[in-house]
């Protein structure tokens, strides 16, 4: 019966030179247009459009001298910013491929980073636990948040922009309110490095995904952890919402991709097509898509029932 | 091995009428048994082991690594392909055995050990860091470059990984970059010595710049690794310095 729900529909073999680190799919709203980018080690940002079921390269972006760690949409889906090993956040037109803003975090300064829901900000994690906020029009540092803690693994904002939530190294998750800039939870549930989280998209739940091979769910409002999820064999580098509140995909060094119900917190489906380690998957817009990219330098795309 | 038992004196003194008389009977068993596979019915001899295979293992590790503090690095080696024996999955052995190859010089088999290392086990971020190291010994500066981002990427918070082996290797490579350069502009600004080559030996030096940037490559290569003294007049290269290699 699964097998039938999720299917992989398309493979893009050799789709850089080298491992692929991260992804992100976004419908530009200008134009209609399914656009997917992708980041690896060999230092180039790629732009896809994903058109009659298969994916178009249209521009390879020159520009970060390091590997690529991190990419991100805007949400309507025409900007798209990066960010390197060098620190450098850099701010792409996907139509036309050029470099708008080329900002230079400082010396090991930047990590991961992600848009805010208008599209206004960029925040991004940092090597002493600080958060970094860019504004995209302005390239300056605009705010900074501090954990206190260590390195600031995985970033993500709440699609209401009400809060950003971070994973350390240490397996801590800082949840700060943004207009006040202050933390208003810590969750001490992992032990280990935490590569991931993201919130549903109702910002009621934060995803947590760790490198001691589980997935935690904590409601954000009392803090409390709704659940814990085991089923990976190895540690979990992605977990992304889908847009109906209720799924979520998680991707692993154990090569593996997973599909999994919040509401039962069962595993729905296993994806067992990459070659190596799953650094990033993602669901499309309409949550009926998912793409995939691992150390095997492929992009797979996978179809799930209509939401 | 020789046991005492009784059964085996009583049967020499039995008398040869009644073996005979029972000749038959024995026959007949043997007959019956004829299935049976007699090598599981051989009694298991006892083997005493004063320690399990994961211990004696790790017993070996530590004196190992405890000769490599004292750089007897080849005892040391010695030690951990015993342990190896035991544990052929323990990737930290390897890891430990290239370790102790870079130190001795023996580039090539600590690269093989390092690759062993990384692929056991892929998300160990010093395996990484000494494949770099082990590719750096090498002179592939570019592949060493892309195993110190793998480890950097695994685990960012580590110091010295950022400081000395990533930083480090990216400077090396920006400075290759920029000797080019400058020996390209000197090669703009003074044409004379291409000439000077041109007229010594034609085939060659079409040869040479039918590679990429064939002779300017190969002086850069020379003045960034300092063991080598720079001669500025030389038109051919010998072949055995460890060339720094690009792509």
């Amino acid at each position: 019966m699964a097998n039938q729900l999720y299917s992989l529909i398309f493979k893009q073999e050799q789709a850089h030179e080298d491992s692929i680190w991260s992804c992100a799919w976004k419908k530009n709203e200008t134009d209609g247009t399914e656009n997917i980018i992708t980041g690896g080690i060999d230092d180039l940002v790629k732009i896809w459009r994903w058109t009659d079921g298969r994916l178009d390269l249209r521009h390879a972006l020159e520009g970060h001298q390091l590997g690529v760690v991190s990419v991100d949409i805007n949400k309507n889906g025409t900007l798209a910013a990066s960010s390197s090993l060098d620190s450098h956040v850099r701010v792409w037109d996907i139509i036309t491929g050029k470099c708008i803003k080329s900002i230079d975090a400082g010396p090991v300064d930047a990590w991961t980073l992600a848009f805010s829901p208008d599209s206004r900000f960029l925040a991004t994690g940092s090597h002493s636990g600080k958060i970094n906020i860019f504004g995209v029009d302005s390239g300056r540092k605009e705010m900074t948040m501090d954990t206190r803690g260590k390195f600031t693994l995985s970033i993500a904002y709440s699609p209401n922009g009400q809060y950003i939530a971070c994973g350390s190294i240490d397996g801590i998750v800082n949840v700060f309110d943004v207009n006040k800039g202050v933390p208003i939870n810590t969750l001490e549930g992992h032990a280990k490095p935490i590569r991931s989280l993201c919130f549903s998209p109702d910002s009621q739940l934060l995803l947590t995904g760790s490198d001691d091979n589980t997935i935690k769910v904590y409601e954000i409002q009392h803090a409390i952890m709704a659940g814990a999820l085991s089923g990976h064999g190895s540690w979990v580098l992605s977990v992304d919402f889908c847009k109906d509140d209720t799924h979520f995909v998680s991707s692993s060094s154990d090569k593996t991709v997973k599909i999994w119900d919040a509401g039962s917190r069962q595993c729905v489906h296993t994806f067992y097509d990459h070659a190596d380690q799953v650094w990033s998957a993602k669901y499309s817009d309409d949550g009926s898509k998912i793409v995939s990219v691992s150390d095997d330098k492929s992009i797979q795309v996978y179809e799930g029932p209509p939401v | 091995m020789t046991s005492f038992s009784w059964k085996k004196k009583t049967g020499g003194n039995v008398k040869r009428s009644v073996s005979t008389a029972f000749e038959e009977d024995t026959k007949d068993d043997s007959e019956q048994l004829e299935g049976v596979d007699w090598l599981i019915l051989v009694p298991h001899r006892k083997i005493i082991c004063l320690e399990d295979a994961l211990s004696k293992s790790s017993r070996l590790k530590n004196e190992g690594s405890l000769l490599a503090e004292s750089e007897r690095y080849w005892e040391a080696i010695k030690k951990w392909d015993e342990a190896l024996q035991f544990t052929p999955e323990d990737e930290t052995i390897y890891e430990m055995k290239a370790q102790a190859l870079l130190a001795l010089c023996e580039v090539f088999p600590a690269l093989a050990m390092a690759e062993k290392v990384v692929k056991l086990k892929p998300t160990w971020w010093t395996g990484y860091q000494t494949l770099g190291r082990a590719q750096l010994g090498l002179g592939e500066v570019r592949q060493a470059m892309k195993s110190f981002s793998r480890a950097v990427h695994i685990n960012p918070a580590e110091e010295e990984l950022w400081k000395e082996d990533f930083l480090w290797s990216f400077s090396l490579l920006k400075q290759k970059a920029d000797q080019k350069k400058l020996l390209e502009q000197e090669m703009d600004n003074s044409k004379v010595k291409l000439t000077e080559l041109n007229s010594s030996d034609e085939e060659k030096v079409t040869e040479i710049s039918n590679e990429k940037q064939g002779t300017s490559e190969k002086n850069t290569s020379l003045s960034t690794i300092d063991k080598h003294p720079h001669e500025p007049e030389i038109k051919y290269l010998p072949q055995n310095y460890v060339h720094m290699r690009d792509k």
